[in-house]
């Protein structure tokens, strides 16, 4: 799925695939897009999170730590000596399901997938990469057709809201 | 005649000495993102690691189990017997002793992958630190184009930047 992505920004560093989540898992990472920036030691230079490419500011530190090799005043400033947490029951049979509805899409089984992934959601709503993967997959015109619609992601979360309220009480 | 047989036979094994000799190759092992001196060997295609140093980098003990008991490799209460009826799982090259690691690794907790002559293991006992300073959880996945799995240790020596994102 990402391939038209990649190909459209020219890319030219390597593109890996992370279908099973593995590093949202390791990581205990619920969004994207997240930064892992390593010294040549293999140690973080900046704390594991969020990260926007194209923000002039991101792009000015990490000119500063790729040709001084210093680590930027705003990165040690926002540091968070945080270790990943160990999956809750619930996240990790979230993982479980997430797991099992990518196998089943490989499959040709759409339907039972997006069942799966609905329970996924239910078990850990705060995961936007569970979250959006069952909407991209629910909805793929919203996602797919030329640019991601957020006008619709918008609508999607005031609809789930609605939802969500309506089954508490 | 009896002679000239015993002859041929010990020409023979000396052969196929020769040829597994040639057949094992050996691994540099990395353990928790640190280099170790100890060298894994592959033969059959199977990993084997010296025994009693990589039990100990992986916080775990290579002991005989009662007296006269099966050789095996234990971490607290939990023993996992190698050499059990049917299996071979331990290799003695040069008077050291090692053990499969597709025999204990995994009821250990223990995963590894193997990429340019590394045999790169996770103890699964390093909570590794998200922030400044810390070598956070190593992680080997597919080119995108190629298929080829890519591991977050092959950039050692150079700074790198992982951007994970989704098209949505």
């Amino acid at each position: 799925m990402a391939k038209p992505w990649v190909e459209k920004a020219g890319a030219t560093y390597r593109a890996l695939l992370d279908q099973h989540n593995f590093i949202g898992k390791a990581y205990n990472l619920k969004f994207v897009p997240v930064g892992i920036l390593l010294d040549e030691d293999g140690k973080l230079v900046r704390a594991v999170g969020s990260v926007n490419i194209d923000n002039d500011e991101f792009q000015s530190e990490l000119t500063e730590w790729v040709t001084s090799g210093a680590i930027p005043k705003a990165w040690i400033d926002a540091d968070k000596q945080s270790a990943p947490k160990a999956l809750t029951a619930e996240e990790k049979e979230a993982d479980a399901r997430f797991q099992l509805a990518i196998v089943l899409l490989e499959n040709d089984k759409k339907e039972a997938a997006i069942a799966e992934l609905k329970k996924a959601f239910e078990l850990d709503p705060e995961n936007w990469l569970i979250r959006k993967q069952l909407w991209a997959i629910e909805t793929p015109e919203a996602f797919y057709d030329g640019n991601v619609d957020y006008g619709w992601q918008k609508a999607q979360m005031a609809r789930e809201k609605v939802a969500l309220e309506a089954s508490k009480k | 005649m009896k002679r000239y047989f015993l002859l041929c036979g010990a020409i023979l094994f000396f052969f196929i000495g020769k040829i597994e000799g040639q057949m094992m190759s050996t691994l540099s092992v990395v353990v928790d993102q640190q280099k170790t001196a100890l060298a894994a060997k592959v033969q059959d295609g199977q990993i084997y690691v010296p025994l009693d140093d990589f039990c100990s980098a992986v916080n775990a003990e290579a002991k005989i189990l009662e007296e006269n008991g099966p050789l095996a490799v234990c971490r607290d209460d939990l023993c996992i017997p190698l050499n059990v009826v049917g299996t071979e799982d331990t290799l003695t090259v040069d008077g050291l002793l090692f053990g499969r690691l597709g025999a204990f690794g995994e009821p250990l907790g223990v995963s590894w992958t193997q990429n340019n002559g590394s045999l790169v293991v996770m103890t699964g006992q390093m909570v590794a630190g998200l922030g400044i300073g810390n070598a956070p959880p190593a992680f080997t996945l597919p080119d995108m184009y190629s298929g080829v799995p890519v591991s977050s240790s092959d950039y050692m020596g150079k700074k790198t930047v992982f951007y994970m994102w989704a098209s949505w």
